[in-house]
């Protein structure tokens, strides 16, 4: 149990990694994160890295964004992670965070960005904590012989440079063929180390369905042969993303959610980074939190 | 018998030690509450088994789920036995755990899929992290006693996982195929510890081992890391070690050849930064045992270095490592008193070490890497590899070792940078830097020395025996060219002519040398080689007019100097007779420029060379992946295996 930091000292050295995939989407990400930390956290000493996974590897340009280099589209925004954590090499270590975005952060329930503070980074500085938005099901799954319900959004975290260090490689899924048949009819394969529910929680979300917690993608895939491939890589990244939360658990980190570190803060209030994400979603005042888990605490 | 399989649930029984905890019943439910969250150890099926303290159940009986046996049991020995077959017998792992551990059903699940890697992984364990997660336990032998802190950043330079041998842990993953082939637990052992550890190696020596998984982080319950140590975790009775040495008698070559002992090592030499709570001065040792008891090039250059450390008071704790003559003859003691000077190698863990001199065998380099995870060298020159004769034995392979190996290259001039990575070109991947030494006159010349020596002209050479500094035939032709003349010789050990006076290297005392830098009327430096050349700063300090074999050194210096003095270069020998008969008959000649890169009259000191080597290492130390003990672990252990 800590109290909340306040101490002031020089200022946090931060490293924003930002994936994206051309600026067709997205084109205002990079602004649109810069004005984050230009409202919420002027003081940070920043610099951005923008991988781009349709630009080829060996690509090196700055921008007015930031540096912009070639990425990796193999593993989505996790290759691409990877592309530019391999290009930062030992030098990531001059920050004290890293903060990871994908060119998608600004999209579905995003009240939860407005809770990042400087005084909220130095609080979490010293302990193995990604800080971000969790998510969960409204049950527990299986995946790779791991259970787990919950995960942190990929797409707006932070962490330090010597968990990033320590997990390796985000890409935690990189075959396949280990999961999918090949077959729209029946895309994961029998055997594949995925538990029933979770293979129909990714079902249902990825074809625009509701999975009990009252949201719904912001697209909407037809599981069909023409689409198979784009469900499959789909699936790999949401299965990637559970498994940064999964393997952070392993590590002995914590995984914080900003909305509940945001309010003890503003309370004052001792923080326990053990405190369950059962229990940080329910003390949270969130946006959205599912039936299932405040039954759970 | 059902194997554990990467990817794949795996069904696994637990066994909570409390036994020797002493809890009351309020801290055993509460431990228990934690372990039966959703996302702990007892997912819906587990069969776990809870040994209790003595008593703790006296009162009302403990709340358990319904998958929970508890037993209260001042030893855990019989029910662990039972508890082991009963998991082997039908195929399943079983998770020990020993007192309060907060582990996660993430570490768990890392620990099934680490054992699903190869059918011999037979045990798993992981670190283990302090109450608050910052820090974890560094590895001690076979996890027995108290062991250091160690900051989570160094998790990042471990392996993801390591085989090692028998070792203890709060938390133990143990295979279903060893379960079901190597109970009961010795009855001989008296206590847990020594049991499990023999039972590890009853397995081991059918091939299982134990894997080391650094990726999964459990974390105990009380103890911070606002202690440097960690709190001994297992420790034998003197019975049980007796029993247990007699039994396997491998053990400690075990842990010492087999991987164990290397990262344990490491860990001890990585806790030297301290903890995140309670991060440690940095320290160094200096690594003098190359400094003779008479003086030298070697002696100025080291000497004056730590006392330029000295003279610095850095926020470094500073130990010195010297032979025992040299530590009488130069008084080291009084100069560097308020450090601890060492005759044998300390143990340490230091931040670094700073070797003030080439290192010549290969024990030095080996001793370094012992006590710290950085370890730089001070290239003086390469003359010894170049020259070859007054070279030890197998200086090649040395000097290969030092380029491949060394963390930090330090050079007197820019001019030993370039000889010695033309002659070890991956040395250039090592990070260095050019120190020169000092410049500065008043660190030179001796307010004493101006006196001796009369109205006498003379000419001085300066050299010593060794054939580069070319001393011998310089002073042939010098009273060839001049036999009249009075010629002083530093360095050679007689001469037939009236007109020369010979010094041996060491006859005179300093002060006396330097009265004859002093009172020369040119002073002849006709080395071939330097690495860096205290005889040329001394002459130009004293302004004495100084004649020099040219070389890229000489200017580089040069520019650094004082420029009270005067400097020539020659090329041959039978210029330099030019030369002095120009000077003696003052005539033109062509001065090489002097002190041009000198500031505002400032030289630089022994203390900004102690403040440029800190400023050097500072931030490589500050970053311990920039270290290569790691690798140059690996290779030692090659050498060393050829040794024995």
């Amino acid at each position: 149990m800590t109290r909340p930091s306040t101490f002031a000292e020089r200022p946090l050295k931060v490293l924003t990694i930002l994936a994206r995939k051309g600026t067709h989407s997205y084109p205002a990400a990079a602004a649109e994160i810069q004005a984050i930390f230009s409202r919420q956290m002027p003081t940070l000493d920043r610099d951005t890295l923008i991988v781009d996974n349709d630009l080829p590897a060996g690509y090196d340009q700055s921008s007015a964004d930031g540096r912009v280099i070639g990425g990796d589209n193999r593993h989505w925004e996790f290759s691409g992670f990877d592309r530019a954590l391999a290009f930062i090499g030992r030098d990531i270590r001059k920050y004290d965070l890293v903060h990871m975005a994908t060119a998608a952060f600004n999209t579905l329930h995003v009240e939860y960005l407005a809770r990042f503070t400087e005084p909220l980074l130095r609080t979490a500085l010293p302990y193995p904590a990604c800080v971000g938005h969790i998510d969960c099901y409204n049950e527990m799954v299986s995946l790779l012989g791991y259970r787990s319900q919950h995960w942190i959004r990929s797409c707006f975290f932070f962490m330090r440079p010597s968990e990033l260090l320590a997990l390796g490689s985000l890409v935690s899924v990189p075959d396949a063929a280990l999961f999918f048949t090949g077959s729209s009819d029946a895309p994961f394969r029998d055997g594949a180390p995925i538990s029933p529910n979770y293979r129909r929680y990714i079902t249902e979300w990825l074809t625009g369905k509701d999975i009990g917690q009252g949201v719904r993608w912001h697209r909407q895939l037809d599981l069909s042969s023409d689409n198979l491939i784009e469900f499959q890589e789909k699936t790999r990244a949401i299965l990637n993303e559970h498994m940064l939360a999964i393997r952070l658990r392993a590590l002995g980190g914590a995984v914080v959610d900003v909305t509940w570190l945001a309010a003890k803060l503003r309370q004052s209030e001792a923080i326990n980074w053990r405190t369950s994400w059962r229990q940080q979603l329910t003390q949270a005042n969130r946006d959205v939190v599912p039936a299932a888990v405040k039954t759970h605490s | 018998v059902s194997s554990v399989a990467a990817g794949q649930p795996v069904a696994v029984d637990v066994l909570v030690d409390l036994s020797a905890t002493g809890f009351g019943p309020q801290d055993v439910e509460r431990l228990v509450a934690r372990w039966t969250q959703p996302e702990s150890i007892s997912p819906p099926g587990t069969r776990v088994t809870l040994v209790a303290p003595p008593g703790a159940s006296a009162g009302e009986p403990l709340h358990l789920p319904p998958d929970w046996v508890a037993v209260d049991a001042d030893s855990s020995l019989d029910l662990l036995n039972n508890v082991l077959g009963a998991a082997g017998r039908q195929g399943r792992a079983l998770l020990l755990l020993t007192g309060a551990v907060d582990v996660s059903g993430e570490a768990v699940s890392l620990l099934c899929e680490s054992l699903g890697r190869d059918p011999l992984f037979g045990f798993a364990v992981p670190r283990i992290g302090c109450a608050d997660g910052c820090c974890f336990a560094s590895l001690s032998t076979h996890g027995l006693g108290e062991a250091p802190w160690v900051s989570r950043r160094v998790l990042a330079e471990l392996p993801e996982t390591e085989l090692i041998t028998e070792f203890l842990s709060p938390c133990v993953l143990i295979r279903p195929e060893v379960l079901a082939n190597f109970g009961p637990l010795d009855c001989r052992f008296k206590a847990l510890p020594a049991a499990l550890l023999h039972y590890m190696a009853m397995a081991r020596r059918c091939g299982f081992r134990v894997l080391l998984a650094n990726r999964a982080v459990v974390l105990i319950d009380g103890p911070t890391c606002a202690a440097r140590t960690a709190p001994s975790m297992a420790a034998l009775s003197p019975a049980d070690e007796s029993v247990l040495r007699q039994l396997v008698p491998e053990l400690q070559r075990g842990w010492d050849q087999f991987r164990g002992a290397s990262w344990q090592r490491f860990e001890r030499l990585a806790s030297a930064a301290g903890t995140a709570k309670s991060p440690a001065r940095s320290s160094m040792l200096l690594d003098m045992r190359n400094v003779p008891p008479s003086y030298n090039g070697t002696t100025q250059a080291a000497l004056n270095t730590a006392i330029g450390f000295k003279k610095l008071a850095p926020d470094w704790d500073v130990a010195v490592l010297a032979n025992d003559k040299a530590i009488a003859f130069h008084n080291l003691e009084r100069i560097f008193s308020g450090w601890p000077i060492h005759t044998i190698l300390p143990e340490g863990p230091f931040t670094a070490t700073v070797r003030l001199s080439q290192p010549w065998h290969i024990q030095e380099m080996i001793d370094a890497h012992q006590v710290a995870l950085f370890n730089a060298y001070l290239m003086l020159d390469t003359i010894a590899w170049d020259v070859v004769y007054p070279a030890p034995t197998d200086l090649d392979g040395i000097w290969h070792f030092l380029a491949d190996h060394a963390d930090a290259l330090l050079f007197d001039s820019e001019f030993t940078r370039q000889r010695f990575l033309q002659r070890f070109p991956t040395g250039a991947a090592v990070p260095g830097r050019v120190t020169h030494f000092s410049f500065d006159p008043d660190e030179y010349v001796q307010s004493n020395a101006p006196d001796a020596d009369g109205d006498e002209e003379f000419f001085l050479i300066v050299g010593n025996s060794y054939d580069h500094k070319d001393v011998r035939r310089t002073l042939e032709t010098l009273t060839a060219g001049f036999p009249f003349h009075r010629i002083k010789v530093l360095g050679l050990a007689g001469s037939t002519s009236p007109f020369v006076t010979a010094y041996e290297s060491g006859e005179l005392s300093e002060t006396d040398v330097h009265r004859l830098y002093a009172s020369a009327s040119c002073v002849v430096l006709p080395t071939f080689y330097e690495g860096f050349g205290f005889p040329l700063v001394t002459a130009l300090s004293y302004g004495r007019t100084v004649l020099a074999r040219r070389s890229s050194l000489v200017e580089e210096l040069a520019a650094h100097c004082s420029p009270r003095g005067r400097l020539l270069t020659f090329d041959r020998r039978e210029d330099l007779v030019d030369l002095v008969g120009r000077l003696v008959h003052r005539r033109p000649l062509p001065d090489l420029p002097v002190g041009s890169s000198v500031r505002h009259g400032r030289f630089r000191s022994w203390s900004d060379v102690a403040r440029d080597i800190l400023s050097f290492l500072e931030p490589l130390v500050r970053d311990p992946s920039s270290s290569r003990w790691t690798p140059r672990e690996r290779v030692l252990r090659q050498l060393l295996s050829y040794r024995a």
